[in-house]
């Protein structure tokens, strides 16, 4: 049903080729300011379509009406007691609010609400013509787009992100008259640069998308054109007997380069597989933007496919010249594989001494050193293998001075391990050098290995302690070394790779290694803070509640995977039905505990248990002791905290008939003595007095 | 076909079947050895009878500790003495005997001696050729994918990389030949003094205690 007091309206802007990379986010914002515009001025149930090439963004707005909706103004005045005086004539503040309005006290009305009775003058405003809107709420939305650098062009003042070339304001079949980026408004598009160079003459908006397909080779919606790509390459790589490896981010960034796509299968000669496949797959995704295939099994095939932006007449020689293209490149990786080879890495170690790792922390060599003696240590503590730690992490920034990883910086780690595999090191040294980088971000795989784990570990703490010595730890949005995410892989290291390892004796293990002068030792402590605070943000994304992570966090647990036991135990401690009873008593002790300022007896003393309660509950944690001490000892926290469950109804009765501040000082040191017991068995896990109901 | 001597049945098949990943296998922990120059002293006049084989010093033991680690000791061997008459079968099955002997009197085992009587170089068991080891991995199921095979000479580490095993060079035997002769080759492989070198560098020092 189309409405007589509605159209469809079109905006578009037509540029000079917009940045790829950005081009999905331009268009997202540009619908949103649209959207946010006509949302302001009072336009509800908006049905918007926005469209996105590397030379244009648009949207479609359907059914929109004509008019805005007339507007009622409401203007609150004094109260009704302040209005009037006693013979009910208007006081002077009455009249001087109409006399604000324009109208007489006559005219104004009366509003009650639950403060009192109100004076308000109502008006309504009429709504403005859509089409005097539109102007304004697109100029708008063009200027909050988030572009961090705009440009100007010709000797206009207009300033964009890219020149603007056109602009369509077409409101049913009306062109909106206005002028924008300097450019005047029309009906007129235009099609694929090169296919349909000349204008179109758009008929209707709704047509828009349809028009431009017929007419002029431009597949305007980004989501389709990026299916089509998609498909084409797929049907192109099943034809090759393969499948087509496609990037979400690389499919994003081809499809804002072109308007009409046309997938190409190209070659490469089959000796180039011989280089690591890593190595040709960033030629292809990076540099060329192809998309490699590879066979069933998932090795690399000597295809690629290219996705052009016209329908070529001699489509060979496309096919030919992106060969040649894709040849030297190929031949350059060729070359650095094979010189990198001749010389194994461990050879390379004397010319770490030449790289800086941080001016002040010394040369690549010198942290290799370092972490390589660390890694030692950790693989001593964590059933690990020594000398593939130690070996492992020697080489570990050997891969830096391949000329493969100068040329392709991404392949840092990846070529360390094909080196180190040709050079004929252990199996899981050669592994680890990849797995050092592990993880990458939060969410990321851990190492697989071992002694992938033990070196990333110690490359971690390293860089932590260092940095943190020479005073650079990170603040507010700075981080430039990532050592937050660097703290978190730590963490995540020693609590998902199972490593029992304590944070603190490492951190000093690491600082014997530093020089003396940067006294590396007094950043220990500054350093394992800011790696159990990470822990904060870890839990809390595992839905850990605050409360349960502060209770533990309170007893400074120094090994992270201890700490996640004791964090793991709280946790379903809590929802069992004795926590909130043994909560509050643990409350209870701390609180007493602080009043007093008087020394305690070590023991309790059975002969002055006088009460009954407290010699049950004295009898009860006797024997609870017994069974939950070597538990505790254990790391078993969530079977011992089952146990000491057990202690609510005794603890309960204690409190309801025993005066724990009895007159008698001998009487009184010994409830407290028995409380204190009470408390610091419940503290071995974690500080209770801190759950929250 | 090369000729193997008092092979086990291999076990833990069931385990590989669930474990794909390619590493996986060197939880089975395999280690191939040469024979001449890694385990027994080398002779340029071959090894002709049970006298002329003496051990290495610290060998025995190191297979020993390697067992211990839980690592399955076999022995893949060229012996083209036999293919030249010098020795027969029944003189090499009495070394072998003295070989197995003088391993368990240390406390150790060899699970299969591989072994290629064959002269012809053209011949895809005889090492270089990966044939002997490739067998290896057959019999026993197991992907050689990191497995450690430990010999003196190049005809070890060509044979261990064309198997896409991992070559390990000894300095014993021919080792300090080939080091210095090939020095291309020798480049790009781990070398060690000695069986019991590899020994500690294989083992975990928490394994060994």
């Amino acid at each position: 049903m189309v409405d007589s007091v509605r159209r469809d309206l079109l905006i578009e802007i037509g540029t000079e080729e917009l940045p790829p990379k950005a081009l999905s986010t331009l268009a997202a914002a540009f619908e949103q300011g649209i959207r946010t515009g006509l949302e302001k001025a009072g336009f509800t149930d908006l049905a918007l379509r926005r469209f996105a090439t590397p030379r244009r963004l648009a949207v479609l707005v359907a059914q929109l009406p004509l008019r805005q909706v007339d507007r009622q103004i409401e203007r609150r005045g004094p109260a009704l007691s302040a209005a009037f005086g006693p013979e009910g004539q208007p006081t002077k503040a009455a009249e001087g609010f109409a006399r604000s309005c324009g109208v007489t006290v006559a005219d104004l009305q009366q509003q009650e609400t639950d403060k009192g009775v109100w004076l308000v003058q109502v008006s309504t405003e009429p709504g403005a013509a859509t089409a005097d809107l539109i102007p304004g709420i697109v100029d708008v939305a063009l200027a909050e787009l988030p572009i961090p650098k705009r440009m100007r062009w010709g000797d206009s003042d207009a300033e964009f992100v890219r020149p603007v070339h056109w602009v369509v304001l077409l409101f049913g079949d009306e062109v909106i008259p206005a002028t924008l980026m300097g450019v005047a408004a029309g009906r007129e598009t235009r099609g694929h640069r090169f296919h349909r160079p000349e204008p179109i003459r758009l008929t209707a908006p709704a047509d828009y998308a349809q028009q431009l397909a017929t007419e002029g080779w431009v597949i305007a919606d980004f989501a389709e054109r990026r299916a089509k790509i998609r498909a084409q390459a797929e049907t192109l790589a099943t034809q090759l007997q393969g499948l087509a490896v496609i990037k979400p981010d690389l499919l994003d960034e081809v499809t804002a380069l072109v308007e009409w796509p046309v997938a190409l299968a190209g070659d490469f000669e089959p000796r180039f597989l011989a280089v690591p496949a890593e190595a040709l797959i960033s030629t292809m995704q990076d540099h060329q933007r192809y998309f490699p295939v590879v066979d069933q099994q998932g090795r690399l095939l000597p295809h690629f496919i290219t996705i052009t932006n016209l329908d070529s007449r001699d489509p060979a020689q496309v096919r030919a010249g992106n060969e040649r293209v894709i040849r030297p490149r190929f031949s350059d990786a060729e070359f650095f594989w094979n010189q990198d080879r001749r010389q194994p890495l461990a050879a390379r170690r004397e010319a770490l001494k030449q790289v800086v790792f941080q001016q002040r922390l010394g040369t690549m060599a010198d942290k290799s050193v370092r972490v390589a003696a660390l890694a030692r240590i950790i693989a001593e503590q964590s059933q690990g293998h020594a000398a593939w730690a130690e070996r492992a992490a020697q080489l570990a920034k050997c891969d830096l001075l391949t000329q493969m990883v100068q040329e392709f910086p991404e392949l840092q780690g990846i070529m360390g391990r094909y080196t180190a595999q040709h050079d004929g090191e252990a199996p899981e040294v050669a592994l680890a050098l990849e797995e050092q980088y592990l993880p990458r971000f939060a969410g990321d795989r851990l190492p697989q290995t071992a002694t992938g784990r033990i070196l990333a570990l110690a490359e971690r703490l390293d860089t932590l302690l260092g940095i943190f010595a020479i005073g650079q730890a990170p603040s507010g949005a700075k981080d430039p070394f990532a050592l937050r995410r660097a703290a978190l892989g730590v963490l995540r290291l020693m609590i998902e790779g199972q490593l029992p390892l304590d944070v603190l004796a490492l951190l000093e293990c690491a600082a014997g290694s530093f020089d003396p002068v940067l006294c590396a030792d007094q950043a220990i402590d500054t350093v394992f803070n800011f790696v159990m605070e990470r822990s904060r943000s870890y839990y809390a994304d595992q839905g850990v509640r605050p409360d349960v992570f502060e209770a533990v966090l309170e007893c400074r647990p120094t090994r992270p995977l201890d700490f996640d036991r004791r964090v793991r135990a709280v946790a379903a401690f809590r929802e069992l039905p004795e926590a909130a009873s043994l909560a509050a008593a643990n409350k209870r002790i701390r609180n007493i505990r602080k009043k007093v300022e008087t020394a305690l007896p070590s023991a309790v003393q059975a002969a002055l248990l006088t009460e009954e309660a407290e010699q049950a509950l004295a009898g009860r944690l006797a024997e609870l002791t017994a069974d939950v001490v070597p538990l505790l000892d254990a790391g078993q926290y969530a079977t011992a905290l089952q146990q000491l469950a057990r202690l609510r109804a005794p603890v309960d009765a204690f409190f309801e008939q025993v005066l724990v501040m009895a007159e008698d000082p001998a009487l009184r040191a010994n409830r407290l003595a028995l409380l204190d017991e009470l408390g610091s068995l419940f503290l071995r896990v974690a500080d209770f007095s801190r759950l929250q109901d | 076909m090369p000729f193997c001597q008092s092979l086990r049945v291999p076990c833990e098949t069931k385990f590989f079947l669930l474990h794909s990943d390619a590493w996986a296998a060197r939880l089975m922990k395999l280690i191939i050895l040469d024979r001449d120059g890694v385990i027994n002293e080398d002779s340029d006049a071959y090894i002709k009878s049970p006298d002329e084989w003496k051990p290495l010093s610290g060998s025995l033991e190191a297979i020993a500790r390697l067992n211990r680690a839980g690592y399955r000791v076999v022995v893949a061997t060229n012996q083209s003495g036999i293919g030249r008459g010098l020795l027969n079968l029944e003189t090499l099955n009495r070394i072998h005997s003295k070989m197995q002997r003088m391993v368990q009197e240390a406390g150790g085992l060899i699970d299969a001696v591989f072994f290629c009587p064959d002269t012809d170089e053209a011949n895809p068991y005889r090492k270089p050729h990966p044939g002997m080891l490739l067998e290896i991995g057959r019999r026993l199921h197991c992907d050689l994918r990191g497995v450690p095979v430990v010999g003196d000479s190049v005809r070890d580490i060509r044979a261990a990389r064309a198997a896409n095993a991992w070559p390990l060079l000894v300095r014993t035997g021919k080792g300090r030949r080939t080091l210095e002769q090939e020095t291309e080759i020798s480049a790009h492989v781990l070398v060690f003094d000695n069986l019991a070198a590899v020994a500690s560098y294989l083992i975990k020092p928490a394994m060994a205690t």
